[in-house]
């Protein structure tokens, strides 16, 4: 995973590079700030895709108990 | 979510046995589903370990504009400056198992789970970017003063990043390895590092 992450990177800063100025040359003339506020949005969105991962596993494990319950007094 | 997977274990009339491909057994269909069921942490890992290599390859860049001088006649190489980061998750992961996890185990009377770990980490990571980044602000502004900034400015950036992985990684191994089924256990270690 960590493996692929390199290659993403690599993807992203080309991106940038491409669509914005923020990474030339010189960085001195650059924004490279804007940049690591890019990776804090990635980071945020991704944190929460996690929690969002957590909840679903939870209630998964409540529903499969609920149906358990209907079939057992059936047979 | 994942129901749709027992009908691989329903037996169908031209069914036979003894055929593999037509038909899983129940504790097939059942690992399968724990390893669906983790995809998204998978995913995870990639979308925030993305960050912290993209962080890895930009400070070297920060370090060789910043003034690296430490003392009259020592300049620390711009590249190895990434070593700071594996000094710091050597020590952490040290605290950590002696120190932090015990300590809240005494306080709240139960263990952290590894997704609170991995949760953690997150955060710690996420910081770091933030602080990278008002680094960079403030390097930006020393630079239109005619100024160079230390490069001991970066040192907190990658000492947090390395605080954030230490909490990260070895709870995701030990995430992968409780989840997974027990013939894929030894791929659920090297999962992360993939």
């Amino acid at each position: 995973m960590i493996g692929i992450s390199f290659y993403l990177s690599t993807a992203l800063i080309t991106l940038i590079q491409k669509t914005t100025k923020w990474l030339p040359n010189d960085i001195n003339h650059g924004r490279v700030d804007n940049v690591y506020w890019l990776l804090v949005i990635v980071g945020v969105l991704n944190y929460f895709l996690v929690c969002a991962w957590f909840y679903r596993y939870r209630n998964l494990n409540d529903d499969d108990d609920q149906e358990q319950d209907p079939k057992d007094d059936t047979t | 979510m994942c129901r749709f997977f027992n009908r691989a274990a329903l037996k169908t009339e031209d069914d036979s046995v003894n055929n593999n491909w037509r038909l899983c057994s129940v504790q097939e269909v059942e690992d399968f589903k724990a390893v669906f069921r983790v995809l998204p942490l998978l995913l995870a890992i990639i979308f925030v370990s993305t960050p912290m290599v993209t962080q890895t390859s930009l400070i070297i860049l920060q370090a060789l504009v910043t003034d690296r001088g430490l003392g009259p006649h020592f300049k620390i190489p711009a590249g190895s400056l990434q070593v700071i980061v594996i000094i710091t998750a050597c020590i952490v992961i040290l605290m950590n198992n002696c120190l932090v996890y015990p300590m809240y185990q005494k306080l709240a009377h139960k263990p952290l789970t590894p997704l609170q770990k991995v949760g953690i980490g997150h955060v710690f990571i996420i910081l770091s970017m933030a602080i990278s980044a008002i680094v960079e602000a403030k390097r930006l502004k020393t630079v239109t003063n005619g100024h160079s900034m230390s490069v001991l400015w970066l040192v907190p950036p990658l000492v947090i990043v390395g605080i954030g992985e230490t909490f990260q990684f070895p709870a995701n191994i030990e995430l992968f390895y409780r989840e997974f089924p027990e013939s894929l256990s030894s791929t659920a270690t090297s999962l992360p590092q993939w």
